[in-house]
């Protein structure tokens, strides 16, 4: 049935319009490309022969196209990085990077067609949307210099199935706390302590909302549902757990969940929070006393010239937890062998140290603010003196690392698109009861669960 | 002679609140244009900041100098003009020709076409979108800059369009002309199609403005980055968590202007087409 | 060859010819994707359409039960009913003054005109800057003024006013633009002849210019309605839906549900269906009335 189905699906659509279409004219146009079919379906094993030409002749020049989402300032850094990498290496191996603004099109359209990039930069979940369509890459330590054992095995857990590995770990995306320290001082509390659990949160958040100056203490934004999951697990724990074939939803009766969610709820009913989707550009405009997000916010803060601090997000009733998403490289079955094998090059590079001892991870993680997910950029001092990176690196290193998920759940997306906002929505906006949203979010999540 | 003139004063009396409606509408248009004109040339701390501003404290170009050094815009500026010029002029052609068959012929199966022809601009592009994909995949045109315009030359809207501006003209200018013997194509391109220039004008500026600012196609159906186009590039501004506010606004400047030049040049010739269009009817 | 042209130069029959190049593209590049897509609507099948099951109605009966799709379809219809009218309308009259080619005028048209070239990204973030709860600059400003504070984008029941404000901002200059362009080609010999008769400037308004641009009156508003109920990017980029889905339309369900979350085409193809048969059942009726006055 695989890949058929569609195949078929379309050459019927075909003849269905040809049927339909009147004119003679038409019928003639549409000759060439009904011939042309079957030879397109062969497309991929036409793919296959020159690469396997190509790989006879090792040192031939070899282009590799990468595709990834980062548009904004990081996007710039990263085509430095590729452009640096074009010049620099000796197996005559072009990296063509595309940064697509609309990710999810680009792919889907490609892979169907059975064409696309050689490798792709994305969150480890996309391989339970994408997975069919990317190559198992655990040799990847046998065929280069990577050391498996230097790489976290937490993370490498994310970008694993079983014995196969679809993912290099590329960057470690964690959310933090970061607070105002004018408006702290300006509120009496101390600029230099931040909450450290959620009951102070709430109490400074009070002390620092200042109506007549457009300032709110807490920024906790109701259509963030990162945010909002990265926060509310510190509560009630992970939203799904079990096993395969034997998923389990945690919503209902999670007396941690409705601790948080009453908590926002009485925070935006005393003003104290805004009823805002973006919280961010308010942050950077000095006006939120305290906010949750990812390491890109302090280039927002920084170039407001914002007086910040960035800590750890404060620990609830759910214990010491460190929840993060994995971004890796992989490599699409649109590679040949040969382009594979350029692929890893390119990776071993941006993992390897230069003359300096420095990498391109090391700078990347340095730049922007993403802890290591090797123990040996852990250990380099530009790393260890980083005043960002240091704050972000305090977590128990033994603490769970999953995301409001247990992470090898294939539905993440939809528990983060769909189950969370509704249920925070329907808080914010007083539709339902924290009871009510609970209950319906479990129904929603089981539906989900039953699914895998 | 006195009841002319009363109409006349009557006449300018209505002109007043007219053009205050018109005013007040053309500020509720242009004060956020040019709010986000003068973001552009604030510093990306101004743009956000408590208490907004307006006017920019502090003038500075970087935005621009951001947007010329992150992206090579005369190359995406060439390819968004390849794109939208090539996908017009065969838009102009096979839509008029088709919008003309709606409006002045009868023939068998009318209904239907024009029925099927509007069915297609009822489906989200998002749905149709693999299977278009498919398409110009099978066809070879992919990566191409004839996939980029080919498929997206005829607009069920422009036939429509097309249409109506033919439906408007006198089907006794037709007559005159077969007797003349003319062809029917003859008829088509020597007396109808100078007389709905306004309308072909129209025609041009939706189609170049359509695909100038088009986002996804050109995303979708090229791969390699000398084939993006304008609309691409500037969309690197908007991060999926942070949004560079003053390059964004820069590159939107940028993209804009030459598409506002094309329309001040193409007004000029709505004259003439009201000039042409005493038709003895 | 001369009886060949001959043959073809038919009235009846060129209308083939002339319609050859769009039929042939239509039907490759619309027709083709769009009975795909609908084949698809019987399919559980994910986006990237390696592997697909047949369902049979599932996804119709499921989306009929699916509290977000109805939601949706209320909310298209809301923003139809608000920003159609409108447009259509006031765009029309707005047209009737700006038909003279005079500088005044021209310079209203080309202001008009403006958010119509800009990007819809562009324009969307823009809004969402100055209407911003906190700092944006409207905001401020409607506060200063007394208007208290108006949360324009997180208000449920007020966003979705806001946003088809912002459609139509962005768009009714090439609404009116059109018309005007509509209204130039009527031909002047009918003005002069009312004014021989002493019709004043409304009279000519409502018994020449009125009939004489219905054919573009029906293209705006067969195009709009198709529009407005496909509306997606000015919503996606300024609230995504929000605030508790009162502003999440159709289309920006279906995108959600084909993209970001469980991924599954089958079903946001079963949901473009029914949105399909709900805008071709207008447009043929509405098809059928403009076929009369022809």
């Amino acid at each position: 049935m695989k890949k058929k189905a569609v195949s078929i699906l379309l050459a019927a659509a075909m003849t269905i319009s040809l049927l339909t279409g009147c004119g003679g004219a038409e019928k003639a146009a549409e000759a060439p490309q009904t011939e042309k079919e079957p030879a397109a379906q062969e497309s991929e094993a036409e793919q296959a022969q020159p690469a396997a030409d190509s790989q006879t002749v090792a040192e031939e020049p070899i282009k590799i196209t990468f595709w990834n989402s980062f548009t904004g300032a990081d996007g710039d850094m990263l085509t430095d990085l590729v452009n640096r990498y074009n010049e620099e290496n000796t197996d005559g191996i072009t990296v063509e990077m595309d940064i697509s603004a609309d990710f999810d099109s680009q792919l889907s359209t490609a892979f169907a067609a059975g064409t696309g990039p050689t490798m792709i930069l994305s969150s480890s979940a996309y391989r339970f949307t994408y997975g069919d369509y990317m190559q198992d890459i655990s040799d990847v330590f046998d065929r280069t210099n990577l050391d498996k054992t230097d790489f976290i095995q937490s993370y490498l857990d994310y970008c694993s199935e079983g014995d196969a590995l679809y993912f290099v770990p590329f960057q470690i995306v964690g959310y933090y706390m970061y607070w105002n320290k004018d408006l702290f001082t300006a509120a009496g509390l101390n600029p230099e302590t931040p909450p450290s659990t959620w009951d102070e949160w709430a109490e400074y958040a009070q002390k620092l909302t200042d109506e007549s100056k457009n300032v709110y203490g807490s920024g906790i934004s109701y259509d963030y549902a990162y945010q909002i999951a990265h926060i509310m697990q510190r509560f009630g724990g992970l939203a799904v757990t079990g096993e395969s074939e034997n998923w389990k939803a945690n919503f209902e009766g999670n007396s941690g969940y409705a601790k948080f969610l009453n908590m926002y709820q009485t925070m935006v009913q005393n003003g104290d929070n805004p009823l805002e989707a973006d919280t961010d550009s308010m942050a950077s405009a000095g006006q939120i006393g305290m906010t949750v997000g990812g390491p890109w916010v302090t280039a927002g803060l920084d170039t407001a010239g914002v007086n910040y601090g960035i800590g750890l997000i404060p620990l609830g009733d759910a214990g010491d937890m460190n929840s993060v998403e994995v971004l890796g490289f992989s490599v699409t079955t649109a590679a040949s062998d040969a382009e594979k094998a350029a692929a890893y090059k390119f990776i071993e590079w941006w993992n390897s140290e230069n003359a300096e001892g420095s990498s391109p991870a090391l700078e990347w993680s340095v730049a922007n603010g993403f802890p290591a997910y090797t123990y040996s950029v852990q250990e380099k001092d530009a790393y260890k003196t980083n005043a960002k990176l240091s704050a972000m690196s305090a977590a128990n290193p033994d603490a769970p690392t999953d995301f409001i998920v247990d992470s090898s759940f294939p539905g993440t997306n939809a528990i983060i698109a769909d189950v969370i906002p509704e249920m925070i929505n329907s808080v914010a906006f007083g539709s339902s009861s924290v009871e009510e949203a609970l209950a319906k979010a479990q129904a929603a999540a089981d539906k989900i669960t039953a699914d895998y | 002679m006195s009841s002319k003139r009363e109409k006349r004063i009557k006449e300018k009396v209505c002109e007043i609140p007219v053009f205050i409606i018109l005013l007040v509408l053309a500020l509720l248009v242009i004060v956020p244009v040019i709010w986000m004109t003068f973001s552009a040339f604030k510093p990306e701390k101004e743009i956000i900041s408590w208490p907004p501003t307006f006017f920019p404290h502090v003038l500075t170009g970087q935005n621009f100098v951001d947007v010329q050094k992150r992206i090579n815009i005369l190359r995406y500026m060439l390819n968004s003009a390849i794109y939208a010029g090539g996908t017009t002029a065969l838009a102009v052609i096979v839509n008029s020709m088709a919008g003309y068959a709606y409006a002045f012929y009868d023939f068998k199966g009318k209904s239907g076409l024009f029925l099927l022809t509007l069915a297609t601009m009822m489906v989200p592009f998002q749905v149709i979108m693999v299977p278009l994909f498919l398409v110009v995949f099978k066809l070879g045109m992919y990566d191409s800059y004839w996939g980029l315009i080919i498929p997206r030359v005829v607009v069920a809207g422009s036939i429509f369009m097309m249409r109506a501006a033919f439906t408007g003209l006198p089907k006794e200018l037709a007559e005159a002309a077969r007797i003349d013997g003319l062809s029917e194509f003859g008829i088509f391109r020597k007396i109808m199609l100078p007389q709905v220039k306004p309308a072909i004008i129209t025609l041009m500026i939706l189609s170049v403005n359509g695909s100038w600012n088009d986002l996804l196609w050109p995303m979708i159906v090229t791969s390699s980055t000398e084939m993006r186009t304008l609309a691409n590039g500037l969309a690197l501004f908007i991060g999926q968590n942070t949004i560079e506010y003053g390059a964004a606004f820069a590159g939107a400047l940028i993209s804009l202007l030459p598409m506002f030049l094309l329309y001040i040049f193409g007004q000029k010739y709505f004259v003439e087409g009201m000039a042409s269009s005493g038709l003895k009817g | 060859m001369k009886a060949f042209i001959k043959y073809w130069n038919k009235p009846s029959r060129c209308a083939y010819l002339f319609l050859a190049p769009s039929v042939i593209l239509l039907i490759l590049f619309s027709v083709i994707p769009l009975a795909a897509a609908f084949g698809l609507s019987l399919f559980d099948v994910p986006i990237t359409m390696n592997a697909a099951s047949f369902v049979g109605l599932a996804n119709f009966i499921e989306a009929f039960h699916d509290e977000r799709f109805l939601n949706s379809l209320k909310v298209t219809a809301v923003f139809t009913l608000l920003e159609v009218p409108l447009q259509v309308f006031g765009a029309f009259v707005i047209a009737a003054f700006l038909t003279k080619n005079n500088f005044r005028n021209k310079l209203f048209r080309a202001i008009y005109f403006l958010p119509v070239i800009c990007s819809a990204t562009a324009v969307g973030i823009m809004w969402k800057m100055i209407l911003h709860s906190n700092i944006g600059f409207i905001t401020a400003v409607l506060q200063t003024m007394g208007f208290g504070k108006i949360n324009f984008l997180n208000t449920p029941g007020l966003t979705i006013f806001v946003v088809s404000f912002i459609s139509l901002w962005r768009s009714f200059g090439i609404s009116a633009i059109i018309y005007v362009t509509a209204i130039q080609q009527v031909s002047a010999s009918l003005y002069e002849a009312a004014e021989m008769d002493g019709a004043g400037k409304i009279k000519q308004f409502f018994h020449i210019t009125v009939p004489s641009i219905r054919p573009t009156f029906w293209y705006i508003l067969m195009t709009r309605f198709a529009g407005a109920l496909q509306i997606f990017d000015i919503i996606y980029i300024t609230t995504n839906g929000g605030p508790n889905y009162t502003t999440e339309s159709t289309v920006t369900y279906i995108y959600s549900r084909a993209f970001s979350s469980a991924s599954s085409m089958g079903y946001a193809s079963a949901m473009s269906v029914i949105l399909f048969v709900i805008i071709m059942a207008v447009t043929v009726f509405m098809y059928r009335k403009m076929n009369k006055e022809d």
